[in-house]
């Protein structure tokens, strides 16, 4: 399989994140298209180890990464709920005043 | 070379303080005379009494004694001393018995002459200053203090003057008399300031010193003397000693009224008629002769026939004023300035005992005048109640008083008879020494100098005119006042005065007899002008004049028998003239009742005295005042308007620079702001505060920075 | 007595600052404040007169020839490379100023008595007075320019307020015009202090920059010492401590060489050398003050609006700081400027006095005919500075002293009449003699005093002026001979002016324009007798007696003329 290929499905994934990340307004869809963009990141990761050396630092990465974005998402997840029940609103164009 | 403090040798002694009495006793007079209400009089008499007593007993003890002089320090400026110096020569005595005396007649006979004024004491203390200064000048050998108490006497005249001062007429002719003696007095000032200059001191001994010792060089008059052990090199143009003597004449000019400041002298009859006896015909009018006698030695040629001149001149152009005059005060004023230019003229030729002698008895027969004028003036107003009312001053009046007042009618005749000059009587033996040396003068100069000789003889005749016109007017005929008030009937008629109006009259009418000052018929053999020496100018020789003693005798001796002659035809003439026009019932007397005033153009050229009076009232005056309110005018509307424009300019300035601060300077600021405004408000989208908007411009910009790394 | 002067001075200060503690209620006590602070300033500056050594014959730009001189470091800042700048506090008191401070002791303590009746903000008034006191005492001493000018400036805030709050219907417009006037001719002065500072340094303080050995020398020699090194470069631009003290002023000697207005002149302004400019700049500047022809039309203005007292003081002494001012500094600093410019200051003297005269004789108010006289009189003393002989700056001094005294009179007399009807014009008044017979006599010797006669102080003073401008051209060639010869025309017109009133208003029938006055035409009240036979007395003395005010003045008068005519001849 083409590297090509597996670089245009991140290409996809980062552009269907990235216009998640814009257009929605809920902060939980929000999270999910950075999730997404984090993927596509994955995604070239462990598509570029297999031109890798040692094979196996992309791989590594990734999973990095996916561990980065657990503890990310679950902090977001945490701060989206507390940021709803103040604000009795996750529309991320109503919280725009850091005061509480 | 002489040094200055070697002439002004500070000296006194006792008798200096019996000197200085003579100043101190009026003084005291001015001060307490307040203090006795209507007592008053007797307590100034008194003290005058003692003064007179005094100056006798000086004049009789220290006539023949050696020169004393007492000298002092009054101030000193910078260096230079200003010293006080009192000389007790012949002239300073006689001239204190005289004042004395004179003020001491006056004195009574103002006790009962002012007796219903209500300011008597204030009067009597006026009269009490008049002879404080009076003394001033007779005392101080100085020309400093002789000009300090010149202005005082200036000042005791102004109040005597104006001291009926409710009436308008009064208290101008006292303005009058000030200021035309202060228009002397600058001149006075001036040459004070030009002797100064050159001696570095005002005391005469000192000037008379240096003035022997200056020199002319080259047109430039010279002195070099020593003082505070430096010397002193003076040297001015030598026409300035000229100018100091002429200066100073200026003086004498306003206060002895001499043309042409001679016109405050006839106003100044609205004093009371013994004030006039006293100042304005005796002593303080004859103070100008004084000082020219005074500073005579210090006169150079040029200065002297300017006062010869001026000395003429007045004495005619007021003999024939007095002509024609109405009131009697004013024939007697206009007279005195006619005397008074016989005594500057005499001084002016150099005949400074003829002079002096004239000063003296003029002293005497006017001050005679004058009080006769007095009672006569006095008894007449006594007439005068709520139904009678008329100028007790008009000879229109008058007539026939000798029946009436025959006391004072031979005191006024005596004095009268001096005044016109016939012998027998004082004034002969001065005028006549006048006229004598005039005619030597003439003689010995020549060219246009007859001119003075011209005018003093006309003026013998005028002057036995108008005093016959007076004696015929006052003393001749019918008493005319009863028939002028037509219907008011008079109480009384006149009468002679109580004692204390006749006798100082009649005691000056007798001292109007020449026998006092010697059996003689000519001044030559008077005791009083032996006594009074002409003394030897010392200005430098090229600018001196000739001195009377230095011309030849032979000048003399044709003249000691004509122009005694001359003159007592002269007065005849004069006499006949008067008889002829004025003799009761002539023509001339009955016109002389019914005019308002003379007619044709000599009468009114007489009348109003050369029109010269009008001259400075109509012209010169209304001249002054407008040009001063020109520069009032000026100073509010040019002065005032430019500096206050300056002020407004720097308003107007501001309201510029505000308009320019603010449309200008805040519309360029604001400029900025508006478009910085602008901008921000282009900017302000980006700027939505939307985190997504960030994330799609951050994306944007990182593509575009992607792409300009790429290429 | 240690620093009697600094006590003289600012006692005044101190009553005023008891005025403003003291609270309303005791309202009466501001009245005796003032009264006890000016009467004790009058009895001190009596003092320091009875201990005036009258012999002192020193150089007039020396500290030796200064009395009751007192001298401390006020402050002082370094410029870097232009040297040091040093303020002194420096009063003394020498022949020059000793008669006009004792003149300014007793005009203000006239003029508080004279402020008896004011009723409108006592406070305020009160306290502004003794400001104006000590300011204008301070003026007299002060012997530092700097602190001359501080007072110089501090006298016009006092002043107008007393104008504008206390004065006569156009208060604000006498004020303002009074306060712009004075300040232009500050500035004026200032310019030349700035001028000054930049070219004077002080020896002594230089030699203590410097670090001089100057052990053994005396202070003289350490002087001397200075002034050679300075002269010949050797002492550095930035170890001179430069100076405002007067006295180093009117040392040549004292002029940093190649400074803006050092002796030898070579700077020039508008192409006429810088000493000539800066001398002209202080004549108008105190010139203003004086007030002389063509800047004294504020005079008339301020005197007519101002209260009476006021008038009193403006008359009495402000005017002389003007006179004083040209003295102490034009003169003293730039005799060279005084030379060059003689003729125009004595043609300007008599030009005053014959105009001030003319325009006298035409005012209609009473007050302002007084002004005018004053204008008149003022111009005897530039008459008499400008010959720059002995007798003339005697005389100058002489005419200032006395004018204190009959001005003020004369200022009093006029609101004794106005304190009756409120009216001042000469037209509305007849025969007054007979019915207020007391103040007639006051007003006849005032006026006579004014007017020259002899026997009073006024006469001694222009006597003097007139023989000392005649001498000028005989000696120094300062001024020519006709000046004086044409200013005895003031005379006369002074006479004019006078005596014309005196008829007008006091002579003839009485009549007064109003009838309600008939009931306040009251004559004098003691405590008017209490103002002004004092003046009378002391008007007479001084022209009796005149060797009181020659003798403390003769010594500082011949060091000065000393030091300014080393041109002449």
């Amino acid at each position: 399989m083409p590297l090509n290929f597996v670089l245009f499905l991140g290409a996809l994934l980062f552009c269907a994140g990235l216009y998640t990340v814009i257009t929605k307004k809920n902060t939980i869809m929000v999270l999910v298209g950075v999730e997404l963009m984090l993927n596509a990141a994955n995604v070239n990761l462990v598509a570029f180890s297999r031109f890798d050396a040692v094979g196996i630092q992309g791989q590594v990465f990734a999973l990095f990464v996916i561990t980065v974005a657990a503890a990310e998402a679950a902090i977001g997840l945490a701060l989206v709920v507390k940021v709803y029940q103040h604000f009795q609103t996750a529309n991320i164009d109503e919280i725009n005043e850091l005061k509480g | 070379m002489i040094d200055l403090h070697e002439i002004l040798t500070f000296n006194s002694s006792p008798f200096m303080y019996l000197v200085l009495a003579l100043m101190a006793v009026p003084l005291f007079s001015f001060f307490t005379t307040g203090l006795f209400g209507k007592k008053a009089p007797l307590w100034a008499s008194f003290l005058l009494l003692l003064n007179t007593g005094l100056a006798v007993y000086l004049l009789l003890t220290n006539i023949h004694a050696e020169l004393q002089n007492f000298r002092g320090q009054w101030f000193q400026l910078g260096n230079i001393s200003i010293t006080l110096n009192i000389m007790v020569d012949e002239l300073m005595l006689i001239m204190s018995v005289i004042v004395n005396f004179i003020s001491l007649l006056v004195h009574v006979f103002s006790m009962e002459y002012m007796k219903h004024d209500k300011r008597l004491s204030l009067y009597y203390r006026y009269l009490g200053l008049f002879t404080f200064s009076m003394m001033g000048i007779v005392l101080f050998y100085d020309l400093l203090l002789m000009f300090v108490f010149w202005e005082l006497v200036g000042l005791s005249s102004f109040l005597l003057i104006g001291f009926w001062f409710e009436k308008k007429s009064a208290s101008l002719a006292a303005n009058k008399a000030f200021i035309m003696n202060r228009i002397g007095d600058a001149g006075f000032i001036t040459g004070l300031m030009i002797l100064f200059t050159q001696f570095q001191s005002f005391d005469l001994e000192a000037i008379k010193t240096l003035m022997l010792l200056s020199e002319i060089e080259d047109g430039n008059w010279i002195v070099h003397f020593m003082n505070n052990g430096e010397q002193v090199f003076n040297s001015i143009d030598g026409r300035w000693l000229s100018a100091a003597g002429i200066a100073l004449f200026c003086g004498a000019v306003g206060k002895s009224a001499q043309f042409p400041l001679q016109i405050w002298l006839p106003d100044a009859m609205e004093g009371p008629t013994p004030v006039s006896a006293l100042i304005h015909a005796a002593t303080m009018v004859a103070a100008g002769v004084f000082m020219l006698a005074r500073i005579f030695v210090i006169l150079d040629a040029q200065a002297l026939e300017v006062v010869a001149i001026v000395g003429a001149v007045t004495a005619f152009m007021a003999a024939i004023a007095a002509l024609s005059q109405f009131d009697i005060k004013k024939v007697l004023a206009y007279s005195t300035i006619s005397q008074l230019g016989y005594m500057v003229l005499a001084m002016g030729i150099g005949a400074y005992s003829a002079g002096l002698f004239h000063l003296i008895t003029h002293a005497f027969f006017k001050a005679g005048l004058f009080l006769s004028a007095g009672i006569i003036i006095h008894q007449l107003h006594a007439l005068e109640d709520k139904d009678v009312s008329f100028d007790p001053q008009d000879m229109r009046v008058m007539g026939g008083l000798r029946k009436h007042m025959p006391k004072t009618f031979f005191a006024f005749l005596f004095c009268a008879l001096a005044l016109a000059g016939l012998p027998g009587f004082s004034g002969f033996l001065s005028k006549d020494a006048i006229l004598l040396n005039l005619s030597a003068w003439t003689d010995h100069k020549g060219g246009g100098f007859y001119i003075p000789e011209v005018l003093a003889f006309a003026t013998v005749i005028f002057t036995a005119f108008y005093t016959f016109r007076m004696i015929f007017l006052v003393f001749f005929g019918e008493f005319r006042l009863p028939s002028l008030i037509q219907d008011a009937k008079l109480k009384a008629l006149p009468k002679d005065g109580n004692a204390k109006l006749m006798v100082p009259a009649l005691l000056l009418g007798a001292l109007s007899l020449s026998l006092w000052f010697g059996f003689t018929l000519e001044a030559e053999g008077s005791w009083l002008y032996h006594l009074i020496e002409t003394p030897v100018f010392l200005v430098p020789v090229s600018y001196a004049a000739t001195s009377l003693i230095d011309i030849p005798e032979r000048y003399f001796e044709a003249l000691h028998t004509i122009i005694p002659a001359v003159s007592i035809g002269f007065a005849f003439i004069g006499f006949v003239l008067a008889y002829l026009a004025y003799k009761p019932g002539a023509k001339l007397e009955k016109a002389f009742v019914n005019r308002r005033e003379p007619v044709g153009p000599l009468g009114q050229i007489s009348f109003y005295h050369w029109y010269q009076d009008s001259l400075y009232t109509k012209i010169i005056l209304p001249f002054i005042l407008l040009l001063s309110r020109c520069l009032a005018w000026f100073d509010a509307q040019i002065i005032d308007r430019f500096l206050d424009g300056l002020a407004k300019l720097a308003v107007v300035l501001g309201h510029v620079t505000k308009w320019f601060d603010k449309y200008f300077v805040d519309g360029l600021v604001n400029l900025t702001a508006t478009t910085s405004g602008k901008v921000g408000q282009l900017t302000r989208s980006i700027q939505s505060g939307k985190v997504q908007t960030f994330v799609v411009m951050s994306f944007v910009f990182l593509l575009l920075i992607l792409l300009l790394l790429m290429f | 007595m240690a620093h009697l002067l600094s006590f003289i001075v600012f006692i005044p200060l101190v009553g005023g600052l008891l005025v403003l503690l003291t609270p309303k209620t005791y309202e009466y006590l501001y009245k005796v404040v003032t009264l006890s602070s000016l009467g004790l300033t009058l009895l001190l500056s009596i003092y320091l007169v009875a201990g005036f050594d009258t012999g002192l014959q020193e150089a007039i730009n020396t500290e030796q020839q200064l009395q009751f001189a007192e001298k401390a470091d006020w402050f002082s800042f370094s410029l870097g490379s232009l040297g040091e700048i040093s303020v002194d506090y420096f009063l003394g008191v020498d022949g020059i100023n000793v008669t006009m401070l004792v003149l300014a002791a007793l005009v203000l303590f006239i003029g508080a008595i004279s402020s008896w009746n004011i009723k409108k903000h006592q406070k305020g008034y009160f306290g502004l007075y003794l400001l104006l006191s000590t300011s204008v005492l301070g003026c007299f001493v002060a012997l530092d320019f700097f602190l001359f000018y501080l007072f110089f400036e501090f006298m016009l805030l006092p002043m107008y307020f007393l104008i504008g709050i206390w004065g006569g219907p156009r208060k604000e417009y006498a004020a303002i015009k009074f306060f712009l006037y004075t300040l232009v001719g500050s500035v004026f002065i200032l310019i030349v202090m700035i001028g000054l500072y930049n070219s004077v340094y002080d020896p002594l303080k230089t030699a203590e920059a410097a670090n001089l050995s100057v052990s053994g020398m005396n202070t003289e020699q350490i002087i001397e010492a200075v002034q050679q090194q300075v002269e010949s470069g050797a002492i550095a631009k930035e170890d001179l401590v430069k100076s405002f003290n007067m006295l180093h002023m009117a040392n040549d000697a004292n002029y940093i060489p190649g400074s803006f207005l050092d002796k030898a002149g070579l700077s020039t302004v508008f192409g006429q050398p810088a000493r000539w400019i800066a001398f002209l700049a202080l004549l108008i500047g105190f010139a203003i003050k004086l007030p002389s022809f063509p800047f004294h039309t504020w005079l008339p203005d301020a005197h007519v609006e101002a209260p009476t007292p006021i008038s009193v003081v403006l008359a009495g002494i402000l005017l002389k700081i003007g006179g004083y001012g040209i003295i102490r500094t034009a003169y003293a600093m730039f005799p060279d400027g005084a030379y060059h410019y003689a003729w125009l200051i004595g043609f300007v003297g008599i030009f005053s006095i014959i105009y001030g005269a003319m325009n006298a004789l035409a005012q209609k108010d009473l007050k302002k005919l007084i002004a005018y006289s004053s204008v008149s009189h003022m111009g005897f003393v530039l008459l008499g500075l400008s010959a720059m002989t002995v007798e003339g700056i005697s005389g100058a001094m002489y005419q200032m002293f006395s004018h204190g005294l009959i001005s003020a009179m004369l200022f009093l007399l006029v609101g004794v009449l106005y304190d009756r009807t409120h009216d001042r014009m000469i037209e509305n008044y007849g025969g007054l003699a007979s019915q207020l017979p007391k103040f007639t006599v006051f007003v006849t010797i005032a006026f006579f005093a004014s007017l020259g006669l002899p026997g009073f102080s006024g006469f001694v003073a222009e006597l003097t002026v007139f023989i000392g401008a005649f001498k000028s051209e005989a000696t120094n060639g300062a001024i020519p001979f006709w000046m004086p010869i044409v200013g005895t025309l003031g005379l006369i017109l002074g006479a004019g002016y006078y005596l014309w009133t005196l008829q007008r208003m006091f002579m003839g029938k009485f009549w007064v324009k109003d009838k309600h006055w008939l009931s306040t035409l009251k004559d004098l009240e003691l405590r008017e007798y209490i103002m002004l036979v004092p003046l009378v007395a002391l008007t007479l003395l001084f022209g009796i007696y005149p060797a009181l005010l020659f003798d403390l003045i003769n010594a500082s008068v011949i060091s000065f003329v000393d030091h300014i005519s080393p041109l002449a001849k």
